[in-house]
């Protein structure tokens, strides 16, 4: 396609796009493990990379290859969960509070107010600890959405209220469209880059929040995701005893994934930008 | 030739990158201009015509994506004609506003929306002239309004607490402070009501007056410019197409679209059928081979479609570029 | 006959500030008028004088504080049915380019059109219609198929609009400032486009715009609005070349005319827009060149000369 090549030839998108892949080429190759991820002392522990074992062996007896693939499904597992479904209530938010406006507007806003305001890591704290046994990763997924929407719902909301006042949106309600169509045929094609640009971000805020979770020991432990595995070397002393491949794993993965996804995220929503649009429109 | 700003065989594109695709808006694409002394000088063209970027060349901001192809822009100062292009940035800062003053469009909004005026007025002063105190530049101000008809009390005020009108009033008394010896405005009335266009047209004839300086004056209305510039030039596709004194470019226009554009104006009293150009204007990134307006003049010929005319003499002060009109039409001397 | 349009007494309050702000000001003071089948009427005046905001009340998109509007005698205000409206009244704004909308077809807006007010009576006439409306506007179908409105000119785009609002073939049209955005070297053929309009398709224009050359070239009768009043009113020939009204009189010089030959006259003053809205008795007393004692204190009553209705205690006799 010809978008497809236009991307490629901002390097952002490119480096983003391989990065991507790659880790994504990783999340498939969990699927054909030969090592179980909960089981402890399947190989002889704490050996550092060879060719039976390419990124060595952590103090728990596991392979640390096999368990950074299912540490980085995992993790996005739980992040495209919590992305997801916040995008789909700040968008019903956003769009109904933007365009209705009145008290319709009040209400909806009082609401997404009042859990901004509260102090996020704490209340995270607190029900994480609640609820460790049932943090499971749909569980996490669904618990950091219920906290990640209200930003972008408000973002999203004042992005309807300028598009409102266009005159596009009067020629639509004189040509006879209903509140609704109107709102899906002329403002979602105006909001997709900031939906998908807050998409990415609350992805890469998932990641980032998970980790911290599991380094405070909130989570299901046994469990391999990057914050787990990046907690369990923390634990065994991974850094002062030398075992460096065990650490520096889910470290390096991390910083490339945030990296890959904020380069794939602002290459998109710059080409998306209509007025960028437009102005290839115009070339012919 | 008593000319203030030469301009000679001026070419300034935009040259536009996106997605990998370049693209080169020839903006202002061979212009040859003498910008006389203690005149009016109006430039009239529709919108996307370059006249606004031939003010910025005039001003010697000439930045990216907008780039000097060709020619150069010479100021006169102490008799002597300088290149702009050649001066450095320290050398430009001390002609700007001393020497030459720009007022870009909607320069109503120009001033920060949280200050007061005088605090713009004052950090403007103080940039600029050296050995004064606070107090003693807002007396500047002060007596400069005065002397204008503006009330000095509007230092005092917010920007939204005046009129747009007004604002746009104070903005071009603030670029005239300093007593500029050209001042370039771009569409200075044209979010403005009818009313409030009087009042800033007023005000801007009255400066010239007083001062003697050269207003360039850049508007599609041609009714303003009927109304104050002296002298002439009308764009077409980064073309001048027509340059003479005002009165006798509205009494007797000679190229066919400044024809069209003069009897296309309505007027009370007149119940006439107008009619307008036919076809759309040009895109400056494909303009026409040849002359630009071809492909919507009624009376084209085919050296029309091929080479592009010189803006000529048809007399000793009226221009035009068009082969229809090449030999003086014997009216005038 | 039946007026198409008649608005009585029409009137807007908005509050400034807060929930709590007892500033009021009344963009829409009492206005009256009648706009008869198949004429273009002009509401004319500077921005800020309420003209915008009365074509939104007579479109619905916003609710009158009071008065009273009627289409054909039946009374409009309020109207639940906003699609049956619409059939019958259309507008035509003044942003070309933000008509429609930069990421869409043009020809997207012309089809819903069609759909949503059922306009093809049995299949295979859509193209047709859509067709019919663009050459009744001097486009044609391979112009607009397929294009986005970064694609046309100015020029174009209001004509597709224009053609866009016919398609319910309505009897009212409400345009808006359609040419000040539009260039000069386009300009006239839009508006001429309304007086064939009116006359062959026997579509009534309300027409708003502040160029009263404009307005006088082709309005039949014109209203001048200030501040929210409408202070002169009547035939545009009478209005325009005999004005009566000082506020009129003011405007009418202050347009720069296209003659080199004519200067215009004695400098005016300025005062600021709340101030003039929130002030007592006539609303142009501040800069009134005729003003009297009674003007400042009383609100002048509207006086009818022949056809021509002046609200100015001048001619309070």
């Amino acid at each position: 396609m010809g978008a497809l090549r236009d991307l490629f030839k901002d390097y952002r998108f490119a480096v983003g796009f391989f990065l991507l892949s790659f880790l994504f080429f990783l999340v498939i190759a969990s699927f054909f493990s030969p090592y179980d991820p909960i089981q402890w002392l399947q190989v002889p522990r704490d050996k550092p990379p060879s060719w039976n074992h390419i990124l060595g062996t952590n103090s728990k007896g596991q392979d640390v290859f096999w368990e950074a693939t299912f540490a980085i499904r995992n993790s996005l597992i739980i992040a495209l969960i919590a992305g997801l479904i916040s995008r789909i209530i700040a968008i019903l938010v956003g769009f109904i509070a933007g365009y209705k406006g009145g008290f319709t507007d009040r209400v909806l806003m009082g609401i997404t107010d009042g859990l901004l305001v509260i102090p996020l890591f704490l209340i995270l704290v607190l029900v994480a600890m609640l609820l460790r046994e049932a943090l499971t990763l749909v569980n996490t997924g669904l618990l950091l959405a219920f906290f990640g929407w209200a930003w972008d719902a408000r973002t999203i909301r004042s992005q309807v209220l300028s598009l409102r006042e266009r005159e596009f949106t009067f020629t639509s309600v004189l040509s006879g469209n209903s509140t609704l169509s109107l709102v899906g045929k002329e403002y979602l094609p105006l909001t997709i880059p900031l939906i998908f640009s807050t998409l990415i971000n609350n992805i890469a805020w998932a990641i980032g929040m998970e980790i911290v979770l599991a380094i405070l020991g909130l989570v299901r432990l046994e469990i391999p995701t990057l914050g787990t595995t990046l907690q369990w070397a923390i634990n065994y002393q991974a850094m002062l005893l030398g075992h460096w491949w065990w650490i520096l794993t889910p470290v390096v993965l991390t910083i490339l994934l945030l990296v890959a996804l904020y380069w794939f995220s602002v290459s998109i929503s710059e080409y998306l930008d209509p007025r960028i649009r437009i102005q290839r429109i115009g070339v012919k | 030739m008593n000319g203030l700003i030469k301009v000679e065989q001026l070419q300034a594109f935009y040259v536009l990158e996106a997605m990998g695709k370049k693209k080169t808006v020839k903006a202002v694409n061979n212009v040859s201009l003498n910008i006389p002394e203690n005149e009016i000088y109006g430039v009239a063209g529709e919108s996307g015509c370059g006249k606004t970027t031939l003010l910025k060349a005039l001003f010697a901001s000439i930045e990216p994506p907008l780039q000097l192809f060709e020619g150069k822009v010479s100021y006169r100062i102490n008799g002597k004609f300088i290149n702009a292009f050649t001066l450095n940035d320290q050398e430009k800062r001390e002609l700007r506003w001393t020497y030459i003053s720009y007022i870009p469009q909607g320069s109503m909004s120009v001033f920060n929306p949280v200050k007061k005026l005088k605090v713009t007025y004052l950090d403007f002063l103080e940039s600029h002239v050296r050995g004064k105190a606070g107090q003693d530049l807002l007396s500047l101000a002060r007596h400069h309004l005065e002397k204008l008809g503006l009330s000095p009390q509007v230092l005092e005020a917010f920007p939204h607490q005046l009129s747009g009108g007004m604002r746009q009033r104070v903005a071009i008394a603030l670029s005239t402070l300093l007593k500029p010896q050209i001042i370039l405005a771009d569409e200075p009335t044209t979010a403005l009501d009818v009313v409030a266009q009087r009042a800033v047209l007023q005000l801007m004839r009255d400066i010239q007056q007083e001062y003697k300086n050269t207003f360039v004056l850049v508007t599609h209305d041609m009714g303003i410019h009927a109304n104050i510039s002296t002298r002439m030039a009308i764009m077409y596709a980064g073309k001048i197409v027509e340059e003479g004194p005002t009165p006798e470019i509205f009494s007797q226009p000679l190229h066919p679209y400044t024809q069209f554009l003069i009897h296309s104006l309505p007027r009370i009293g007149d119940k006439t059928t107008r009619k307008s150009v036919p076809g759309a204007p040009p895109s400056l990134i494909n303009p026409p081979p040849g002359c630009p307006f071809h492909p919507r003049c009624p009376e084209v010929t085919n050296l029309c479609k091929d080479k592009m005319p010189a803006l000529n003499n048809s007399s000793e002060i009226h221009r035009v570029a068009c082969w229809l009109r090449r030999e003086s039409s014997g009216c005038h001397s | 006959m039946v007026a198409t349009l008649k608005a009585q007494n029409l009137t807007k309050v908005y509050s400034l500030g807060g929930l709590l702000s007892r500033n009021k000001i009344t963009a829409v003071d009492r206005v009256s008028f009648s706009v008869q089948p198949a004429e273009i009427f002009t509401l004319a005046g500077e921005s800020g004088c309420g003209k915008t905001t009365t074509a939104r009340m007579i479109l619905g998109f916003e609710f009158p504080t009071s008065g009273k509007l009627y289409y054909e005698d039946q009374d409009v205000v309020g109207l639940k049915d906003k699609k049956a409206w619409f059939r019958k009244v259309q507008a035509v704004f003044q942003n070309p380019f933000e008509t429609f909308n930069p990421l869409r077809k043009v020809e997207c807006y012309f089809y819903e059109t069609i759909q949503n007010f059922h306009l093809e009576k049995g299949g295979g006439r859509t193209q047709k219609l859509f067709e019919e409306k663009l050459e009744a506007v001097g486009l044609s179908l391979p112009d607009i198929a397929g294009k986005y409105p970064g694609e046309l000119s100015g020029g174009q785009l209001q004509r597709a609009s224009i053609a866009r609002s016919l398609l319910t073939n309505p009897s009212l049209l409400i345009a808006d400032e359609p040419v000040s955005m539009v260039d000069a070297s386009l300009r006239m053929s839009v508006v001429n486009l309304f007086r064939e309009m009116s006359d062959s398709l026997r579509v009534s224009v309300i027409y708003i715009t502040h160029d009263l050359a404009t307005a006088y070239y082709i309005s039949d009768r014109i209203a001048i609005m200030f501040r929210g009043n409408i202070v002169e009113s009547g035939p545009v020939n009478q209005v325009l070349e005999k004005p009566k009204h000082p506020y009129t009189k003011l405007l009418i010089e202050s347009i720069p005319q296209p003659d080199p030959r004519m200067q215009p006259k004695t400098p005016i003053q300025f005062l600021e827009e709340k101030e003039e809205y929130l002030r007592q008795g006539c609303k142009f007393s501040g800069r009134c060149p005729e003003v009297m004692e009674i003007c400042k204190q009383k609100v002048p009553e509207d006086i009818s000369f022949d056809d021509v209705v002046v609200k100015c205690h001048l001619y309070h006799k």
